[in-house]
């Protein structure tokens, strides 16, 4: 089809634009920005609300929020339980002044007092346990919804990846939110700026360590690369030399946690095999391999 | 020898936004033309924002996305615009719609459709059929090609059909989401491309968060040798001109 036979005469040649390409840590980072201020500005919110735990994942979405929106525009919560260490609560509180966030403390006390008197004759004679990390995490949970509800701000969830896979989160508690900025990276990977030389810790029981409840994730992530992304079966896993009894536990806790994940917000895709989309498990699934 | 230029166009529509999504459109084909562009691309689906999903099994959405694909025709003068929408006949067709002179002057409908990871194009789309022509479009007094993201990536899909069939230059429209290593990946895979086909090559990606989607812009050009001609950025908006040099077949 003839649209035109000469081109447009020009009476100067322009340069040709080449722009560097990012490092790809930089690529990713710009993707994390990206994917929340779209996800908030298309979606009419302008700020952002997060809970500080003073441990990396949420700082790490802090940051990224803060660049997103601005920091006038992200509102970090700290929620201290009775089990939370100090400099926790002093960490949160130090990255919410570096980064010019609105910040404040709501201790979960009270209302965990009160869950544990209602409950009280429910579970007389039966030991503590998860039930009450749980109800921990969903007081937190339920403080975040009161502040985006009252004030229109979008709860970020600050779940990463490994934990999504693995399940190691409270559903309801945690995973309540509007976007989860992080759940596409796993639980070791690119540290902008952060607290690293704490272990990291979920701080719901006296001296809990994230490892151990889990394995260290230099031991995890692997195993879930190729259970989740190379789609391997266990016995594969275990054939490539890593622990038979990690490897069991591990998987299984995965395809365990499909229906959890089935109930989490939205977050940014960064890999080609990130929840969601690229990955559609039954829930009710009776294959063990 | 003949040198045209073309603008890439490279955009952050919102889903679902068409009047929003037109504006941009015709504010940026005006920047092309005031800049003496022989042709300005616009992403896949521009019109609509991608991926559009089950928005598409409306027929009123549908209708109202042909609308404003002729309301971006009808602005159109000299530089001669290539604009991803969705093309309807009893089928629906991811599309890409050729104007210039204040009206469509052809259409391509997307060959190969993505129907894997986070791709559902089959449950929407029929494949562009054999019959319909690989049409080349000549402006400028160059022929031009036109294809739509998926149908580059591969070897022997309509960039090869169009080369044979005389392409000296082929422009392919895109959104393709970023995941890590993608940008290096594929400015590779396109160099081979152009070089394969001995035409030159202007690649232009949406750019912008949809949902869990995150797309990285990155547009690329490349003459017919596979040499890089221009970059543009990533994770911004860009309106990328480019002077591209049509070597002799």
């Amino acid at each position: 089809m003839l649209v035109s036979t000469e081109p447009v005469e020009q009476t100067e040649r322009v340069a040709n634009p080449l722009t560097d390409l990012m490092e790809p840590i930089d690529e990713l980072y710009h993707a994390l920005v990206l994917g929340t201020r779209d996800y908030c500005a298309k979606n009419g919110f302008q700020d952002v609300v997060i809970g500080l735990s003073g441990g990396i994942d949420s700082t790490l979405v802090a940051v990224v929020a803060a660049d997103a929106l601005g920091a006038d525009h992200v509102h970090g919560v700290s929620m201290p339980s009775r089990y939370s260490s100090d400099h926790s609560k002093t960490d949160a509180a130090k990255l919410a002044a570096n980064l010019g966030l609105d910040f404040r403390t709501i201790p979960i006390e009270p209302a965990f007092a009160a869950y544990e008197a209602m409950l009280a004759e429910s579970f007389t004679g039966r030991p503590p346990g998860l039930t009450q990390e749980n109800i921990q995490s969903r007081c937190r949970g339920q403080l975040l919804m009161a502040l985006s509800n009252e004030f229109g701000w979008m709860v970020l969830t600050t779940g990463n990846k490994s934990e999504m896979a693995v399940g190691y989160f409270t559903i309801y508690g945690d995973s309540v939110g509007g976007y989860a900025v992080i759940n596409a990276r796993a639980g070791r990977e690119v540290i902008p700026e952060a607290v690293i030389t704490k272990p990291p810790s979920a701080e719901l029981r006296p001296d809990q360590r994230d490892d151990q409840s889990l394995p260290p994730y230099d031991v995890l992530d692997p195993i879930l690369e190729l259970y989740v992304e190379n789609d391997r079966t266990a016995a594969e896993i275990i054939e490539l030399g890593h622990d038979a009894d990690i490897v069991r536990r591990m998987t299984r806790l995965v395809d365990i946690a499909e229906y959890k994940r089935r109930q989490c917000p939205p977050g940014v895709r960064v890999t080609t095999k990130a929840f969601g989309r690229d990955r559609r498990m039954p829930i009710t699934n009776a294959y063990r391999g | 020898m003949t040198v045209l230029r073309v603008a890439l166009a490279q955009i952050n529509p919102t889903v679902g936004d068409l009047d929003g999504n037109v504006a941009k459109i015709l504010h940026t084909y005006d920047l092309a033309e005031t800049a003496g562009c022989d042709i300005v691309a616009f992403p896949e689906l521009a019109v609509t924002g991608y991926p559009p999903e089950d928005l598409v099994m409306k027929p009123g959405f549908v209708a109202d996305t042909e609308t404003a694909l002729l309301r971006i025709a009808g602005h159109t003068g000299r530089c001669t615009a290539v604009i991803g929408y969705v093309d309807a006949d009893f089928d629906l067709f991811n599309a890409a719609a050729v104007c210039a002179d204040g009206r469509v002057l052809g259409t391509y409908r997307k060959r190969l459709l993505p129907n894997y990871a986070v791709f559902d194009e089959a449950r929407y789309f029929t494949p562009g059929n054999e019959t319909d022509p690989l049409e080349l479009y000549v402006i400028g007094g160059v022929k031009v090609g036109v294809s739509i993201c998926e149908d580059i990536w591969s070897p022997d899909g309509p960039l090869a059909v169009q080369a044979d069939g005389g392409a000296e230059l082929a422009v392919n429209i895109n959104a393709s989401p970023y995941h890590r290593g993608k940008a290096a990946y594929r400015e590779s895979m396109l160099a081979t491309r152009a070089a394969d086909s001995h035409s030159a090559l202007v690649y232009v990606n949406q750019v912008g968060g949809q949902d869990e989607l995150v797309f990285d812009g990155c547009s690329l050009a490349f003459d017919a040798d596979g040499n890089l001609l221009a970059r543009g950025k990533q994770f911004v908006e860009d309106l990328l001109i480019v002077e591209v040099p049509i070597a002799a077949v």
